[in-house]
């Protein structure tokens, strides 16, 4: 299987760009339901995060070293530090004391987290495109 | 100065003998050589053309995760299709160099 292995390399940058669209998903996520005061588990929604984990493969080659498979997405956590409280009596979710619990989402926070998977996926895709330069150049040595 | 009479020369030597074609090493077989080679690379293409056009396919239907998968994988299809032709075309060319060889 010659060509499988000739591609590794766009097959990792791939699964980190996928990566970090499922972070951007989440942050959007998170952007949307900043005000959300009510969520699938009861409460005001909490903001959530991704946790990536590195792919190794089976050991192969020189060191018998893991294979590289890039990186997965293993879970999705919730953010679990205190809710910001609101006086808005007049709100349905109010307590008696007119208290309303509102998400711990903090829109700077999100935005920069967006900027920083934005710049991660573009870093992804320079790796890709690296990658095809160097075939491409390669390939110049075969034409006479 | 007196010339020898023709009848006086040395015949000629005989021609020797073809070398008969049997002999010859047959042009063992030819599925071993780079004809192989190049099939195996094709076949691989081949797949590598398919997903590519599966995942066409999923961005026109709509089933398509992610848009850079899809780049992923006619670029791969591209550059190993183009592998093959620089291949190709380095066979093409020495046999073309062999067919101008002056005899």
């Amino acid at each position: 299987m010659p060509f499988r292995d000739l591609f590794t390399a766009s097959g990792i940058s791939g699964s980190g760009m996928s990566a970090e669209r499922l972070r951007m998903e989440v942050i959007a996520n998170n952007i949307a339901n900043a005000n959300s005061t009510r969520s699938a588990n009861g409460g005001p929604y909490r903001r959530q995060d991704v946790v990536f984990a590195e792919v190794l493969g089976k050991a192969t080659g020189p060191g018998n070293l893991p294979g590289l498979l890039g990186v997965e997405a293993v879970e999705r956590i919730e953010d679990p530090s205190d809710l910001p409280i609101i006086h808005s009596p007049g709100h349905p979710d109010a307590d008696a004391n007119g208290n309303v619990r509102m998400p711990n989402v903090s829109l700077p926070t999100e935005m920069v987290n967006l900027l920083t998977a934005a710049r991660a996926y573009e870093a992804n895709l320079k790796a890709a495109q690296t990658f095809r330069q160097m075939n491409e150049q390669a390939l110049t040595l075969l034409r006479s | 100065m007196a010339l020898p009479s023709l009848g006086t020369m040395s015949s000629l030597a005989p021609l020797a003998p073809l070398p008969s074609l049997a002999a010859r090493p047959s042009a063992a077989t030819p599925a071993d050589g780079f004809g192989r080679v190049l099939q195996g690379l094709l076949a691989e293409n081949g797949a590598a053309q398919v997903t590519a056009d599966e995942a066409v396919r999923a961005v026109a239907t709509g089933e398509a995760q992610d848009l850079h998968t899809v780049s992923l994988a006619v670029a791969k299809a591209d550059l190993s299709f183009r592998l093959i032709l620089e291949l190709r075309n380095r066979l093409a060319d020495a046999v073309s160099e062999v067919t101008r060889m002056q005899v």
